[in-house]
């Protein structure tokens, strides 16, 4: 995103505290492909997905008083909100069905490939993500994606507390020389 | 020492994925505190984090944009009169 910024992130957050609406209206420009990447991810239903991404960018209008970048990033902060929103209305949803974070998650796992080929091909990407395998992305996606606990992957995923650690971790070290190549 | 502990743990990629324990979390950030070589490693991590999602971001539908705005002059107005 860098090279087509023309602000610096510390004019965007002036911009925003000020209640700058260009500002904001660039912000939405340059953020919301990768926030309305995490709604949909998480919530895997396109019609929810806009209603998120209007709720987090109202947080992010309501709340960037709150921000503090001694804290982090103004990416990093807009990430959570989005997280955080998403995650809150998959699991009160969850919650209303009666539903385990579990059911949920297995769910996920099996809409995982179509979502996923689908934005990839959109930045043209093509098959970057692909070096990851199936149980890489899996846990990678619970943990960041479905709020999921260790103790919940373990169970979702039949596997020990211990495994999940050790798999987590390979994961994010593949994850992380992968992304040395792009 | 401390930060070697740390960074062959695997605490920092729990962490950055968002499945490190509140403890494990609190035990981490006062660290990073206290060792910016260690902050500095799980800002790195953080950052491929960041591109892990930004790989896989979607256009949104383009009339939210314009539904957005308007809800955000609304709300300028009334904070403003």
């Amino acid at each position: 995103m860098r090279p087509s910024l023309t602000y610096t992130e510390a004019e965007l957050v002036q911009g925003l505290k000020a209640r700058d609406e260009k500002i904001f209206s660039y912000v939405y420009d340059h953020y919301s492909p990768a926030l309305y990447g995490v709604a949909l991810k998480v919530v895997n239903d396109e019609n929810a997905a806009v209603d998120l991404l209007q709720d987090i960018f109202l947080k992010i209008w309501r709340g960037i008083d709150r921000y503090d970048e001694e804290k982090g990033r103004l990416f990093t902060w807009m990430l959570n909100i989005a997280r955080n929103t998403a995650i809150d209305t998959l699991r009160s949803r969850a919650h209303k069905l009666g539903l385990k974070m579990q059911e949920i998650g297995n769910g996920h796992y099996r809409q995982e490939q179509l979502t996923v080929q689908q934005s990839v091909d959109h930045l043209g990407l093509g098959k970057v993500l692909d070096q990851l395998n199936k149980e890489q992305r899996v846990i990678i996606d619970l943990a960041y994606y479905r709020g999921c606990t260790q103790e919940e992957i373990a169970k979702l995923l039949d596997i020990p507390l211990g495994t999940v650690k050790t798999r987590m971790r390979n994961a994010i070290i593949q994850l992380r020389n992968i992304l040395k190549q792009v | 020492m401390n930060v070697q502990r740390f960074l062959s743990s695997g605490i920092i990629e729990l962490y950055v994925a968002g499945m490190a324990s509140v403890q494990e979390a609190q035990e981490l950030e006062a660290a990073m505190a206290q060792f910016p070589d260690l902050a500095r490693e799980v800002e790195a991590c953080r950052r491929d984090m960041e591109q892990y999602v930004r790989l896989q971001a979607i256009t949104p539908p383009p009339d939210i944009k314009e539904h957005l705005l308007r809800m955000v002059a609304d709300e300028t107005t009334k904070y403003t009169d």
